[in-house]
This record gives structure tokens, sequence and C-alpha cells, in this order.
């Protein structure tokens, strides 16, 4: 009996291993140290593509390992570059007709340029856009149409004063975008937009009641010049529901923008992460403290500069609410 | 029938019966170093000796509080020459541990602990090179395994609480021993890092004398809410061994085994699940009539196997070397030699590592974390002779074996190993010599290759080891210690570099050119069985093929006076 169980838990043993497994751990030494060739050069699944029709072209190539290689789309009349970047053998790339350096892609024509890291070779293509993507959510604005005549604003009557559309080459989206200038000596407020959810036909904007589903997203700019602007986002709530809302009794949920890298910029905020702010510093909530987008009723944008620190410049474009994700121009 | 009885589990040392009711216990140690570093190329920035000393005394109080009950208080007061009248003192307690009986059936003991289980669960293997070490450099090497308790029985020290039974049965079993142990090897810092402990159990069923059962777990985990961290590392291992073992004429055939499995994740992370599996069986036959012995083993250890009691390595190959730590001009940190490793006591880890830890590919590429070392397979033969008074003793050793899974591509790393050592001891038991002479010699070459195409960094790593030892002991007081060990390695290893997680995450090329010859000339005078002085003189050279602006030599003069009472 005793020879019977060793002679088992012998066998069991011997046949529990002595096999090497097919996989490997750790990086592929032959991404490392292999040679590198282009075994399919690079290829567009179609000349022209129209995003607003959900088309998405895909490119592929593929090299003789893993590199790091480098796709760059550039529109050639906006400017707009579109990189993606991926450590494979493998290029399979799906555009949406995002962009990842404002401004947003436009009907033109694109450069499409494949690099990989440590070689010199660049493969070329273009690729013709038809129509540019169009993203989901709720547009407050893009300013091509011109304002929103159920909009209110107001322009302090300071120095150089300059509230209004723009249109120049540098624009993020279409050809026009919002622009907020001026030196005012005796107050922070410059200007100011109120945007009631009224303007769209409804008492209250008509998002999503989860917060932590709904984004608004702004494009914001920073003059290269100046960086004394501040520009306050306020979200004011109905939070009885009838129909108005009423100052220290309702909530108001704020951010300050300031700062950040010159030129254009995409700013996303979840709505749930919106705080009360009382001259800029956390405070308590004014009225429920519930984060209730479907009950919004205004959303305001003031543009702000402290009074000693002369003039100041920013901008805005491409306002909208996004549910689900940030805005992915 | 079963009648409850105390065994003894394995690196616990048994309860004496109490002689006196306060017994002193301890060892004193005094030693004092003088370093001399020659620099090949000019060194004007480096000091060029070095003198340090010590001297320490362990007191220790062993009071037998009654019948069922002990406890050992010990300190450590230690003084650096040049330190004394307060500055370079030291007062630690180092040990500290109550034991003893319950009810007469159950051993337990609190505080500082010893304890093995098995070489894949918890094991303390030795260090790199140790094995091979003539006796002419163990007296520092001792000293440091005494420091850090790294005993002969390859038990760690660790702080908890364990505790032991025995059941005797009449029929079928004759016995089943079960040992528990608990220790915390990680105190919270209560913000990022838990409480991290290690529980180990043990069930021996011992059929009869040639056949024995055993089954093992265990595990190391953080105890969520100990700080702010609510993740939990997670490491359980499951493993089973039997032993058998018979004799019959002069002969004796002994086979044993173990095989298991691991898994490590951690709770509350996606991270996937590393499920290590093992075995590792060996057969022994040995003549006593012929003094031959012939031992066949087979071991494989997957490479996702973690087991951290056994895997930890009491070197730490990163650690900072306190002699010499830089040298040259431009002031490069020193490499780890093989006189730090007989000397240094910093190099050494006491607490088990979740981690593999670093090791020298050029003293041990193919063991470094013992049988445990993961992914490895493989056979080993070792054929013996021994004359029967002791006087010759030779073993050699074949091992050949390659990874499981390979690193960075599908082909392994093969590897192999031919060993070889030899004794032979000349006193009054083998030839009725008065005087006693004492000569060693082991050899040991170790290879690790891996073929694949011409554009990838072949690996061709060459090891060899030589070690020479002589000990002549005059009238059992005066003792010629003499000894030698060379090191010479060659070749590239692409050394793997992991990430906190234990994933590999890129390769770095280790070329290596180079040897090292450490010798060592002394007298030893014993001034009892428990007490010696020794001086000793040490030399050791080394080469560096690929930087030989840095290559020096350093000289060793030890005077080592040692007391155990």
């Amino acid at each position: 009996m005793k020879k019977v169980v060793l002679a088992v838990m012998v066998a069991v043993g011997l046949l529990h291993g002595c096999k090497v497994e097919d996989s490997f751990d750790g990086p592929d030494l032959n991404d490392l140290y292999g040679p590198f060739s282009i075994e399919s050069d690079l290829n567009i699944s179609q000349d022209s593509v129209d995003f607003s029709l959900g088309e998405q072209p895909l490119f592929s190539a593929a090299f003789s390992k893993k590199v790091n290689w480098k796709l760059k789309i550039i529109g050639l009349t906006s400017g707009a570059v579109k990189i993606e970047q991926v450590f494979d053998s493998e290029v399979n790339y799906l555009w949406n007709g995002s962009t990842t350096q404002f401004p947003m892609f436009r009907e033109e024509t694109c450069a499409v340029e494949l690099t990989v890291d440590q070689q010199p070779d660049t493969l070329r293509d273009t690729i013709v856009i038809i129509a540019p993507k169009v993203n989901q959510g709720l547009l407050l604005s893009d300013f091509e149409g011109g304002l929103n005549a159920s909009w209110n604003t107001f322009v302090q009557s300071g120095a150089n004063m300059n509230f209004g559309l723009q249109s120049n080459a540098n624009v993020p989206q279409g050809v026009r975008s919002y622009t907020m200038e001026g030196a005012v000596s005796w107050d922070w407020l410059i200007g100011l937009i109120d945007i009631p959810a009224s303007a769209y036909g409804a008492p209250h904007f008509d998002l999503n009641a989860n917060a932590s589903q709904v984004y608004f997203n702004t494009l914001l700019y920073k003059h290269p010049d100046y960086d004394n602007g501040i520009v306050l986002l306020q979200f004011r709530e109905d939070d009885n529901g009838d129909g108005s809302y009423t100052d220290g009794e309702e909530d108001m949920f704020s951010v300050e923008l300031k700062g950040g890298s010159d030129g254009w910029r995409l700013v996303s905020l979840k709505y749930q992460d919106l705080a009360t702010l009382v001259n800029g510093a956390a405070a308590s909530p004014i009225g429920n403290g519930l984060h209730e987008p479907d009950k919004l009723f205004q959303v305001s944008i003031l543009f702000l500069a402290n009074p000693s620190s002369g003039f100041s410049a920013s901008g805005l474009d491409y306002m909208v609410f996004t549910e689900g994700s940030p805005l992915a121009p | 029938m079963i009648i409850i009885c105390v065994t003894s589990i394995q690196g616990y040392t048994q309860v004496s019966p109490p002689l006196k009711k306060v017994t002193v216990v301890g060892a004193a140690r005094g030693q004092f170093f003088g370093d001399t570093y020659r620099p090949t190329d000019e060194d004007t920035v480096t000091a060029k000796k070095l003198n340090s000393g010590n001297v320490l005394a362990d007191l220790g109080l062993k009071i037998q509080a009654n019948a069922n009950m002990e406890i050992l208080g010990m300190v450590r007061i230690r003084n650096d020459y040049g330190g004394f009248w307060g500055s370079g003192v030291s007062f630690d307690v180092r040990q500290l541990y109550v034991r003893g009986l319950i009810g007469n059936a159950v051993r337990y003991q609190l505080g500082d602990i010893n304890y093995r289980m098995t070489p894949y669960t918890l094991w303390n293997n030795e260090q790199d090179l140790f094995g091979e070490l003539p006796k002419a450099f163990s007296t520092q090497m001792q000293a440091i395994n005494y420091d850090h308790f790294y005993n002969s029985d390859h038990s760690w020290r660790q702080q908890g609480a364990s505790a032991n039974v025995g059941f005797l049965f009449a029929k079928a079993i004759k016995e089943i021993q079960l040992n528990a142990v608990s220790t915390r090897i990680k105190t919270s810092d209560f913000s990022n890092q838990s409480d991290r402990v290690f529980v180990g159990l043990n069930a021996q069923v011992i059929q009869s004398e040639s056949l024995s059962l055993g089954f093992n777990y265990a595990d190391i985990f953080d105890i969520v809410g100990t700080s702010r961290n609510q993740t939990s590392m997670r490491n359980p291992i499951v493993t089973s061994s039997a032993h058998w073992m018979m004799d019959w004429g002069s002969s004796k055939m002994d086979v044993k085994g173990e095989a298991g499995l691991s898994a490590r994740y951690t709770e509350g992370v996606d991270i996937a699940v590393k499920n290590g599996r093992f075995n590792d069986w060996k057969a022994l036959w040995a003549s006593k009539s012929t003094g031959l012995s012939l031992e066949m083993r087979y071991h494989f250890v997957n490479a996702d196997f973690r087991s951290p009691g056994a895997q930890t390595r009491r070197l730490n190959a990163g650690g900072q070397l306190s002699a010499f730590s830089r040298i040259g001009n431009d002031q490069v940190l020193r490499p780890v030699s093989i006189l730090d490793m007989m000397r240094e006591t910093s190099l050494y880890n006491m607490q088990l590592q979740t981690s593999l830890g670093q090791y020298l590919p050029q003293y041990d590429n193919i063991t470094p974390y013992g049988d445990a070392t993961p992914n490895r397979q493989g056979y080993f033969i070792k054929g013996g002779y021994e004359t029967s008074k002791g006087l010759w003793k030779s073993v050699v050793i074949y091992y050949n074996g390659r990874e499981t899974k390979g690193e960075g591509t599908i082909e392994p790393r093969s590897y192999s190993r031919v060993k070889a050592e030899t004794e032979l001891l000349l006193n009054e038991q083998t030839i009725g010599w008065k005087s006693q002479l004492h000569l060693s010699a082991a050899y040991r070459n170790d290879r690790t290759e891996r073929s694949g195409p011409a554009y990838l960094p072949q690996v061709n790593l060459k090891n060899e080891m030589i070690a020479l030892g002589a000990e002549y002991l005059i009238n059992k007081k005066w003792e010629i210690l003499l000894g030698m060990q060379q090191v010479n390695f060659k070749g590239l290893e692409m050394k793997n570099i992991r990430d906190f997680n234990g994933e590999i995450v890129n390769f770095s090329e280790m070329e290596l050119d180079g040897s090292e010859i450490m010798s060592s000339l002394g007298l030893r005078y014993f001034f009892s069985a428990q007490s010696y002085l020794s001086l000793q003189r040490f030399q050791w050279n080394g080469r560096n093929g690929l930087d030989p602006d840095h290559e020096h030599s350093i000289a060793q003069w030890m005077l080592l006076y040692q007391m155990n009472f």
C-alpha cells in the first residue's frame, strides 16, 4: 500500500511539469533587438470621408517588430492636427474625425504622416474630409450663426472693450468664436453672458438627471500676453421647480477658470464636481445642495479680472453639454 | 485510542528540563579589522587604510518561571572601538520570548521565534557560495550568521506566536503533529502600508517509522483596516509532502518529495493573479557497507511560483557597503565582492521580502532563491563516497535544467552545474594521530546559455568557483587556518527588471568578465571548546576585464575573540 501511494505521488509529480510554456514573460526581445522593416505600407481604407455619416477611415500598416509609431493627420486648411501614438507592430487605427491639437477639422484635405521612432523614413498619404465630425450633446452655441437673441449680455464701459463675435484663422471650431476683452478699473467684472434655458424653448435645460453623467464643455482661449483673466461659470438651478431662480434660496454651482496654457484648450467639467463658491472660496450650498442638471435654469459666463491688473483678454467657442463622457472634439 | 502528546517541530528547540530557576546565557565577541585598499590605477581620493572594530556582549537571562513556562530576555551591549564613554555604544534587546506548555499538551512560544517549515513554504536559504566556503573564512561568516539569527536549520527569526500539539494513535497511524505560527513581518505606517503578517500551518502524519506525509499552508497578507490603504496583498501557498525510507541489509533507501500551488494577488486592485506550482522529488540510495551513495532529484518550479518565506534572500545584492564604499578618483560605487559577502553585516537581510530580491548572477545564476527559485526545472544527480571512519569524503553533483518559461522569447535558458567536493580528515579517530589535519577542496562550474537569432544578445554566462582549505589543529589548542577561494565569471546575461508587481518590464544586458581570489592565513587558539582567539590575514584581489581602471585589491588583518556561555 505504501509503495502504491508513493508511486502515484511520484508519477503525479513527474507529469506535473517537464514542459516549457509557449508564451514568455517580459517584453519581446525581438522588439528590442530585432531588425526593423516595413512589412506593409501605409494604407487608408478610403480617399475621402464623411464623418457626419459616421464613416471612419482605417489607417493600416505593418512592421517587422513592435515599434513606437506615430500617425499624424494635418488639416491643410484649418491646421488641425490629430496624433495617434502606439507601441505595436501593426497600425490599425480607425479615425472618427477627432482632433488632438485645436482647431477642429473642417471640410478640407488632410496630409497623413506615419513615422517610427529611430527610423528615418516617413510614410505619407492624403485624405479628404467631405464633412467634419458631429459631436453629440446639447450645443449651447458654436457661434457660427451669431449670438443667440435670447441670451442676455452685459459689458462694462471700460477701456478698449471688445465683446462679440470674431472670425479669424485662429478659431478652434468653424470660423467664428466669442471674444471677451477690455480693462475695467473700478470692478472685477468686465462683462458677462447669461444663457437661460428658455433660450432653448424650455424652463430647464434638457439634461440627464444624473449629475455624474453630465459634462459641461467649452473651448477657452488664454491670450499669451495676459494672465490676469478669470472666467467664472455659474450654474443656477430651479430647485423648487417654480420656473424661476430665487437668489439666496436655490443652488448656484460655480467654477473659476484661470491660468492654463496659452491658446485654445478644452475645458470639460463633470456636473457632479461643481461646487458652491462665495467670492471664489468653497461654501455651503445655497439651496438643497443636490446637483440636479435636469433643473438647470441658467448658465452664466462672467469674465473677470483684478481692477488693478489692467487689460485682460479671453475667448469662448463651442459650448456644449455632453452625457456619459467629456467632449472628444 | 488517541493520546495527546507534545512534540517537537522542525526548527523548534525542545525545552530542556530546568536545572536552575535562573540561568545566564549569552556570548561575547571582540573583533578588530585593519583594512588596506590598493588600487591598480592612481587613486588620490580614497583613503587607503581603514581600521574598525567593536566589542559586544549578549547577556541573556533564562528564567524558569514554573515547570511549564520559560522566559528568555537577552540584551546586546555593543561598543565600537574608540567609542567608549558613551559615544558609539548601543544597547539593544536581542531576544525576548516566553514559551511553555498549556495543559501538558500544547506547546507555545510568544515573542522571538526561530521557525522553518519546508523549502517551498518557509526556509532560510544559505547565502551565495556559503556552502563551499573554507573554514578559514567561516570565522567572520559565522559572526554574521549569529548576528542575523541564520541558523543551520534554515529557520527565519520572526516575531509572533507559535503552537504545536501531537496526537498518538494505537492503530494505522502512529502520530499526527499539528503546528501553527503567525508572525508580523511589516508594521503599519497608518498611511499606505497595512500590517503584513505571515501565517503558517503544518500537519505531519507519521504513519510509521518509514512513511510520513505532510500538509502545509503558508500565507502572507495585509490586514485591511490597519492603514488607509484598502488593498491587501495575498500570497497563499499550499503544499503536500511525502517521505518514505527503508533499510534493507546494509543499504538505505530514502524518497521524499513536495508538490504544491501558490497564488499571488492583491485584493482591491485589478491585477492578474499569479498562479504558481511546483514539485520536487528526490530518491537517495546509500550503502553503509561501501560508503557509496547515489541521489537523483527532479524539480519543477514554474515562473509564477511565489513564496516569500522560501524565496527571501539573505544577501541584499543592492546593499550599501560600509568599507571603501566608493573608490577611484571618480568615486564610483565599489561592487559587492566575495570579501564583502564574508564580512559586511549591512548586506544581510532579516525580514521576509514579498518581492524577488536582487541577486548577483556572477556568484549563482541557477539557484539564487534556493530550491524555490522560480522558473526552473531539471534534474540533479549526486554521487557520494565516504569511508567508514570519515577519513575521506567526496561528493559529485551534476545538474541539468532549464527555464519553465522564456523571458523575452519562448526559447528558455538552459542551465548546467558540475560540482565536486572532497575532504580528508586525519585525526585520532581516522588514523590514530593526536593532532588533526583537515583538507578540503571544492570546484563548481555553472553555465547559463540561451540560443536565439544572431541579432539577439546571446546569453552565455560561465561561472567557476574553486575553494581550497586546510586546518591543522595541534594539541586541541592551536589551529593553523589556510584558505583560498577563487571565483571566475565571464559572459553575458540578460538581467530582468521587474515592476512593483513583480512583472518583467524590461531587460538589461549584463556583461561580465572578471575574477576574484580571496586567500587567508591565520592562527587560532582555543581557550576552551566555547572560546577562542583568532588572528587572521585576508587578501582579496579582483580582476575586472570590463573596467580595468577600477581594479583593486584589499588586504585585511582581523583579530577575533569569541566566547559562548
